[in-house]
């Protein structure tokens, strides 16, 4: 069993956070990570579907806040003029100057510029997931955190459809597969900050906030699009 | 509809059946060797918007599908909340990406109250 544990000083990460929309950073640590190999989609796709892919190919972990309308997203033709993940990330933002992407610590977020939606900024006095054996079980005990469930009640938002994916199975005549023990430990952080510490805990998972507004109606969906 | 918990998904209102799928090159032989596999959607039509690609891993050539649909508790879809669309999915080996030839068509959620899901291979 893989334990995975993840001790997170967040003042740290807070202060090391960069904002980007097309230009160079001054070289970090963690921004090593912007060196990898990424793709760029070669067809026409959402920034979120392009967005996983870069991401995915790169081998990161990440998160994709994305205000949506009524209908299906936009897609856009990406043109990535170099073959890191910087490139892909800078031409991927090109398309719609609403959104940007930062560094925060070892995860990228890609965020409306204008900066984290109320819940997103929901302040998390201390998250303690034990034993969560996938992404989605520490998603779900950091959603059932009574502080979180509250502000979603002051916010007026609901929870929009769930889905889930495809995940890893055993032949049953093979042994069994190796299975993810995630064990968080954090205080004084965002939901924003929790979400990135579990996809960071993952290593490449990458995580969607949806906000959709539509017939004066504004759902949420919070899910890992890369696990 | 009666069924285990899925982990992460407690309180649930909604449906879902499980799908197994198996990985074989052009000559029917099993893949066993661990791969990334990305599921994309097309063709949608129903109450929510198209899904978002997902990926997930296999490690031996198999994967499990949960074809879930429904909202957390106490939110509930509708009696007529429901969707369709069509499943591809494409493997990625380093960089490189191979499109699989399967193709799903999924109708699931509700209708006049009544719960399905719906799964129709339609390729190959």
């Amino acid at each position: 069993m893989k334990a995975v544990m993840l001790a997170v000083l967040f003042g740290v990460l807070a202060s090391s956070n960069s904002v980007q929309k097309g230009q160079d950073l001054k070289v970090a640590s963690s921004e090593t990570i912007l060196m990898r190999a990424a793709i760029t989609t070669p067809y026409r796709a959402s920034m979120t579907n392009a967005l996983t892919t870069a991401f995915s190919s790169a081998a990161v972990s990440g998160g994709i806040v994305i205000i949506a309308g009524c209908g299906d997203d936009p897609t856009y033709n990406f043109r990535s003029f170099g073959p890191t993940l910087r490139d892909a990330l800078n031409a991927i933002v090109a398309v719609d100057n609403q959104y940007v992407w930062r560094l925060d610590g070892y995860a990228i977020n890609v965020t409306p510029q204008r900066g984290p939606l109320p819940l997103l900024r929901s302040h998390i006095r201390e998250l303690n997931i034990r034993n969560a054996h996938s992404v989605d079980e520490a998603l779900s005990q950091t959603l059932n955190l009574p502080e979180l469930r509250k502000r979603v009640r002051e916010l007026n938002l609901t929870r929009g459809f769930m889905r889930t994916g495809l995940s890893d199975l055993a032949r049953p005549d093979g042994p069994a597969v190796i299975q993810s023990s995630y064990n968080l430990n954090l205080k004084n952080v965002s939901l924003q900050q929790a979400l990135n510490a579990i996809a960071q805990a993952d290593g490449k998972a990458v995580w969607q906030y949806r906000e959709t507004r539509c017939n004066a109606k504004t759902e949420f969906q919070i899910e890992f699009l890369v696990r | 509809m009666n069924g285990n918990i899925l982990p992460g998904f407690t309180n649930q209102c909604g449906v879902y059946r499980n799908l197994v799928y198996e990985l074989e090159d052009q000559e029917g032989e099993s893949i066993t060797q661990p791969f990334d596999i990305t599921e994309t959607f097309s063709n949608y039509s129903g109450v929510a918007s198209l899904p978002a690609n997902r990926q997930g891993h296999s490690s031996t050539g198999l994967l499990q599908d949960t074809m879930y649909f429904g909202k957390t508790l106490p939110d509930c879809p509708g009696l007529n909340d429901n969707e369709s669309f069509d499943q591809r999915f494409f493997v990625t080996i380093g960089v490189t990406q191979y499109n699989l030839s399967t193709v799903v068509h999924i109708s699931r959620g509700r209708s006049s109250g009544n719960w399905f899901v719906d799964v129709t291979t339609t390729t190959p």
